[in-house]
């Protein structure tokens, strides 16, 4: 694709190295590169890559942990640097709840003791320090979430490549083909899709096929679910640059429809699939986490971030680190690829005012 | 025009909605374990007793025939044991009449119980919560989208935009569990459970227990709603109109909310579609955490039960609902928009 | 009554965790809930159930507690109950003489008659109950409200002996031959609407039970039973196929339904009889008030109940809280006087200062244990290999650190707390040396850290558990994996949800090696016998455990009412399984309730928290 060049407004007659600079793909780079926020999300999508591809590393040389490593005597521990602010923080919460109401002069104990802990946990060396607490067995929730993400991520990857694919190919030929019987299908498809419960059809097919408990299972449950989207967007672009010349012309050569649809149809729409593949993999991050929650995800031994929390009910209000951590997880994941995407659809689109 | 529009459209959603039955009928059938499994590992029931009570709820009869029953009754069935359930066949009287004469048939799980009247008794329960955060996602929602176009590329756009992006980045119920941690575990503020005190059940009780699940329900049509509304307001502000409205001197309130805001609210209404599927959707994780008495939570007992009439009647109705909005959707579209003709031939 | 309602939470809370999980046990519907010893002391032990959350099993084991403890019943009886006291926490002693009649004479009281009458008893519930009617409900939540309305105790446990005793039979006398029971009936038992109960209520109810097109899940428990017959209003006589040792008890299943109401209503169907939903005319120590699904239901004292007197709390509340950390929160701030205490909040409940957290150890107990797969080709299937597993965990230190002191190591199939206990079994204390020794006499040797077979492959064993939220299951099998790890031995953990976990655990063709459960105990050691026999493979002897000896002791044990009898042959069953090792014993759990300070009475014994519900009251501080 990067032979397709532009010549953009105003910019004819540049010199031939101005010009290299000019390709599609050269373009979006240089607007990505400007965008601060973007080159932001960037950063922190590669940390949270870094930190769960990197999990075994991090677990044995930084946290000291093992992430499946039950220590039963530290069961619902909060977070080592909150030892002693902990229990005062439930003391406020105590005081909460009764009649004289919330007791604030607390807080500065609170903080104080906080700031001592997390002092000495900087200073403790690996092995030594639960930054975030430890679950009911007795686990390093942190290095459980950085191992989590291993699995929450690859669900993500593996839900945007399946439902990329399906739409796509869907998108394709039902836009190509459109008010054919082959488009009729396929919106058939869709719209039986659309009318049903989903969520309802995911619970009833991973709760009781157990195949549906791995990752890729899961992955492979919600990417057969979440095609229609896609598919839809791209029948409309399809449509609309179907009977544009250069179709018709590599038409009027003789290239097969397949060729047609695949070298030079699929280019010129593979901005939205790249910028809708991305937001996929964050909508897939929160639909697994909703689904363990609910206990029909990731069965347990493995860690990913919906089991964690759903592993939480029962003692969130003793341990709210439990739900609170896969949470930021998931937040500074999915936040990361939001802006991502955000920036990536401003920057695929050379001509789009900035809006 | 428009009665031939809905007549075509009905046949459709009939379809629509059987496909959807047999898709759930399948699923069901090959997952496993079955309505009669509670018994098989209860020392107190032998295998003697589960197979009589798997011939009494015909639930080892032939997978398509259990099908044919739960679609259009049992009542025409042939009298034996390979087509009708064991009840039926004891007793006409209690024979299934299936689905297309609205009979959702027995729950297994709440021991003969009308599906129906399982799934009625939660019904207000779930429909309350969904219409309360409706009404707070439009109330929310449109004046934002509404703010947000007017002061477009202003602070209150970025800080509406940022906001909705941000609250978008977590699973809605994983903030309402912190927020029922917070909120209603540490400081006391809201209930931790249920629908009302027993015992109170007054206006005031009932709104401090919903308040908070409402809030969180309603935090994606907030988002939505206001998002579509700004993008077709500032669509619309863009038109000529608009202009010439601006240009005979009317202020820019009435150019807003009476000239602009009567075109951009269409796009809004189709974005109400899937509002009763989501509403149902959304039921499920929402009711798990804030613990309320609704379908969704119904709907998690019966698949763990395996208890098919329920399961397969909440799909339906979920699956209808869904139709149903589409339906609704196209119909209010033209009563909004005259312009919209309905073209059987399309 | 409370103490029944409180029972019935308990259960149904503990059913519901478990239900949701559980095994079967009792089954009940998804969840399958233990529905155990609730109701019935006697009636079998229910594996039931696991529950899922550590709680869960507290809670469990609560359940049972009260279960009894609604079974029995209360009057004492005070010959007995003095020589129970004699004999301290003894196994029962006294034989039931053929021929002769036991007494009971307890005075009938009302409630409103007690000066402690009044007060709400406000209790949570995991999940919700489907029905009232007895002869249709599975799950323990059910059981619970079952039991709140219906009462059925012809005989109940005594509290020291664990004998069973007239309670709403003032006499009963089995026949020379062992086949007959006959009980007199009190003449001023009452339904809730005045009307008289008598026997013909019972033989009515039991004829419509037996029904096999009313679809009675247990049918099969009523089939030492030939006929049940009315002679006149206050005798009844119950005629059994054959001597069957368990039968006094399991007369128990027997709930009385009001035949005067019923008669002309439809005996399983909702829709026609709103009995089934609504019970207006009851026989137990509470009417229903109020039900609102999934939310609470409302019960009120019932002025015509007895039973060792009648309950002092006027009413039960039982509200529906699916999360257990949110039952306690409530607990915690007095909102409900009752909630499961977790192992977890152990500690924290018992700096509580409103509230007081009951412990006992219940003869209703659930047993945890490993159970191993004796199929052909699995490598457990050598008993060295089942002798060196058993060596090779620290079955102690489960206990500590799993359930943090909060159980018992156990040995044999029955908890301490049962008369038919024996400590005389080889009990396999933690000797991973002599592992090691077994295993090579079983064709394993040890290198590189691991131990391997004659080809040089690594002894794997698959471990299966259920459900996969069951967090104390999780960490029992992680234990393992690392306690047999030590030894080399790689164990693969493998958890299912609750559905496919059955459907693996009993499959005729198992792909596990391992399978942790636990199955409730129950009073009566005979109801753990089809655990054992070769026809329940291979749901109820998952292990396909075939040993013809034993299923000849339970049978003798089963047919004689002769009790040091069937000691000795429980004790001879007890010592072939610990020797076979079928099962890796683990531990039994403690139970435990936390009560708020207001409910005063509460006296815990072997039976149960609930057993003296009816005594407990209420006052205000």
């Amino acid at each position: 694709m990067a032979e397709q060049t532009l010549t953009l407004p105003g910019q004819v007659g540049k010199s031939q190295e101005d010009f290299k600079e000019l390709t599609y793909w050269g373009a979006v780079r240089r607007k990505l590169l400007h965008d601060k926020i973007t080159l932001a999300a960037m950063a922190l999508g590669l940390f949270m890559i870094i930190i769960t591809l990197g999990a075994p590393w991090i677990a044995n040389n930084i946290l000291g942990y093992d992430p499946n490593d039950t220590n039963l005597r530290e069961r619902n521990d909060p977070p080592t640097w909150a030892a002693e602010s902990w229990p005062m923080f439930q003391e406020f919460t105590r005081t909460c709840q009764g009649a004289e109401g919330c007791n604030w002069a607390l807080w500065p104990g609170i903080f104080s003791a906080s700031f001592a802990g997390l002092r000495e946990c900087f200073g403790a060396g690996p092995g030594n320090c639960h930054w975030l607490g430890t679950d009911n067995a007795g686990r390093d929730v942190l290095t459980r979430g950085i191992y989590g993400g291993r699995i929450s991520l690859r669900i993500g990857a593996y839900v945007a490549a399946v439902s990329m694919t399906l739409g796509v190919v869907a998108g394709l030929v039902s836009g190509y083909y459109a008010a054919t019987w082959i488009d009729d299908v396929v919106n058939a498809v869709i719209m039986t899709l659309g009318s049903i419960p989903l969520l309802f059809l995911l619970i009833i097919l991973a709760g009781t096929f157990p195949v549906f408990r791995t990752p890729e299972g899961l992955s492979f449950l919600l990417g057969f679910f979440g095609w229609m989207g896609v598919s839809r967007l791209l029948r409309g672009q399809i449509f609309s640059i179907r009977e544009r010349e250069y179709i018709i012309a590599s038409r009027a050569t003789g290239a097969s429809t397949w060729r047609i649809m695949f070298r030079h149809m699929l280019p010129n729409v593979s901005s939205i699939i790249i910028v809708i593949a991305i937001f996929d993999i964050a909508s897939a991050i929160i639909a697994e986490a909703g689904l363990s929650f609910l206990g029909v995800g990731i069965g347990p031994p493995n860690a990913s971030w919906g089991n964690m929390m759903n592993g939480s009910l029962g003692s969130f209000t003793n341990a709210p680190w439990l739900v609170i951590t896969p949470g930021l997880f998931i937040f500074m994941t999915t936040l990361s690829i939001y802006l991502i995407g955000d920036g990536l659809r401003d920057a695929l689109d050379p001509w789009l005012k900035n809006d | 025009m428009l009665a031939r529009y809905i007549i075509r459209r009905s046949v459709q959603s009939f379809f629509l909605i059987w496909l959807s039955t047999l898709i759930g009928f399948t699923i069901y059938q090959a997952a496993p374990g079955g309505p009669v499994q509670f018994l098989e590992d209860d020392p107190k029931a032998t295998s003697a007793d589960v197979e009589r009570l798997a011939t009494l709820y015909g639930v080892n009869r032939p997978i398509v025939i259990q099908y044919i029953a739960w679609l259009a009754g049992e009542d025409w069935l042939p009298q034996s044991e390979t087509w009708r359930s064991g009840r039926c066949l004891a007793d006409p009287d209690r024979c299934g009449k299936g689905i297309i004469r609205l009979d959702f048939g027995k729950s297994f799980y709440f021991k003969g119980q009308p599906a129906i009247d399982v799934i009625i008794e939660r019904m207000p329960a779930t429909f309350i919560l969904g219409a309360a955060s409706l009404f707070l996602s439009i109330v929310g929602g449109l004046p934002l989208g509404i703010y947000a176009a007017i002061k477009r590329g202003r602070l209150p756009d970025h800080v509406i935009r940022v906001s909705t992006v941000l609250v978008n980045t977590v699973p809605h119920w994983w903030l309402g569990l912190l927020l029922l941690i917070f909120l209603g575990g540490y400081l006391g503020l809201v209930p931790l459970s249920g629908m009302y005190t027993i015992g109170d059940g007054s206006l005031l009780d009932r709104l401090h227990h919903l308040i908070l699940p409402a809030t969180v329900g309603a935090i994606g049509g907030w988002i939505g709603f206001s998002r579509i509304l700004r993008f077709e307001m500032l669509e619309v502000l863009n038109l000529d109109y608009i202009r010439t409205a601006r240009a005979k001197g009317l202020s820019e309130k009435a150019v807003v909310y009476g000239h602009a805001l009567r075109n951009a609210i269409m796009p809004f209404v189709t974005g109400l579609s899937g509002i009763f599927l989501l509403a149902l959707s959304g039921s499920v994780l929402f009711e798990t955490v804030f613990s309320w008495p609704g379908m969704g939570r119904l709907f998690i007992t019966a698949v763990n039960a395996r208890d098919f009439p329920v399961m397969m009647a909440l799909f339906v109705i979920g699956s209808f609902l869904g139709v149903l909005g589409l339906l609704m959707v196209d119909i209010l579209y033209s009563l909004v928009d005259p312009r919209v003709k309905y073209d059987v031939a399309n | 009554m409370n103490l029944k309602l409180s029972r019935n939470y308990l259960w149904i809370m503990s059913l519901v965790v478990v239900a949701s999980m559980t095994l079967a046990a009792c089954g009940a519907g998804t969840a399958p809930e233990p529905a155990p010893a609730e109701a019935e002391p006697q009636e079998e032990a229910q594996p039931a159930e696991e529950e899922a959350p550590a709680e869960a099993e507290a809670a469990e084991e609560e359940a049972p507690a009260e279960a009894e403890a609604a079974a029995e019943e209360a009057n004492e009886d005070e010959q007995i109950s003095e020589a129970a006291k004699a004999s301290e926490e003894s196994d029962i002693t006294k034989e039931l003489d053929l021929g002769a009649t036991v007494v009971s004479d307890e005075e009938v009281t009302s409630p409103r008659d007690s000066e402690l009458f009044g007060g709400e008893y406000r209790s949570v519930s995991t999940s919700d109950a489907v029905s009232f009617h007895p002869y249709l409900i599975s799950d323990s939540a059910s059981r619970g409200y079952a039991n709140t309305v219906y009462y059925r105790g012809l005989l109940r446990y005594d509290e020291n002996t664990m004998e069973l005793i007239p309670n709403w039979a003032e006499s009963y006398t089995i026949s020379d031959d062992g086949l007959t029971f006959t009980f007199i009936l009190r003449d001023d038992l009452k339904w809730s609407d005045g009307e008289p109960l008598t026997a013909f209520d019972y033989e009515w109810t039991y004829e419509q039970a037996v029904k096999p097109e009313n679809g009675y899940p247990y049918l099969s428990q009523l089939e030492f039973i030939e006929s049940v017959k009315a002679v006149d209003a206050q005798t009844l006589e119950i005629n059994l196929t054959e001597v069957y040792a368990p039968a006094l008890g399991q007369v128990d299943l027997l709930t009385p339904l009001p035949k005067h109401i019923w008669e002309n209503l439809p005996w399983d169907d909702p829709e026609k009889n709103p009995e089934i939903l609504s019970p207006s005319v009851v026989s137990g120590p509470y009417k229903l008030v109020e039900w609102q699904r999934d939310q609470y239901a409302i019960f009120e004292a019932n002025e015509n109940y007895w039973y060792h007197g009648a309950p002092n709390i006027e009413r039960q509340i039982i509200e529906i809280v699916p999360d257990g950390d949110v039952a306690y929160q409530m607990f915690k701030s007095g909102e409900i006087d009752t909630t499961d205490i977790t192992p977890e909040n152990l500690e924290d409940a018992k700096q509580l200062d409103n509230a007081t957290i009951y412990e006992w150890w219940s003869v209703s107990a659930s047993i945890s244990f490993v159970g191993l797969n004796m199929r052909e080709g699995f490598p457990t299937s050598d008993i060295n290999v089942r002798h060196a597993l058993n060596y090779a965990l620290d079955k102690d230190l489960l206990t500590e650190e799993v359930m943090l002191g909060q159980a018992q190591r156990v040995c044999s199939i029955y908890p301490e707390t049962n008369w038919a206990f024996t400590s005389d079994v080889p009990c396999y204390d933690f000797d991973p040396d002599k592992a090691i020794e077994l295993l090579a006499e079983a064709g394993y040797t040890l290198q590189d850290d691991k131990m391997v077979d004659e080809n040089g492959e690594q002894l794997t064993l698959n471990l299966l558990y259920g459900p996969n939220t069951n967090q104390t299951r999780e960490l029992m099998a992680v234990i393992i994996q690392d306690e047999l790890g030590k030894i080399g031995i790689n164990v693969e953990i493998q958890a299912l949800e609750w559905a496919s976990f059955l459907e693996e655990f009993r499959s005729a063709e198992p792909t596990w090696d391992l399978v942790l459960l636990s199955i409730n105990s129950t009073p009566e050691p005979h109801t753990s016998f089809p655990w054992w026999l070769e026809e329940n493979i291979p749901e109820m002897n998952f292990s396909a455990y075939i040993n013809k000896d034993i299923e000849q002791l339970f049978d003798e044990a089963g047919a004689t009412y002769d009790i040091d009898v069937r000691k000795e042959k429980y004790g001879e069953i007890q010592q072939i399984i610990a020797e076979d090792s079928p099962r890796i014993f683990l531990f039994f759990s403690k139970s435990r309730s936390g009560q708020n300070n207001r409910i005063k009475g509460i006296e815990p014994t072997r039976l149960g928290i609930g057993w003296n519900a009816e005594e407990w009251y209420i006052e205000e501080e």
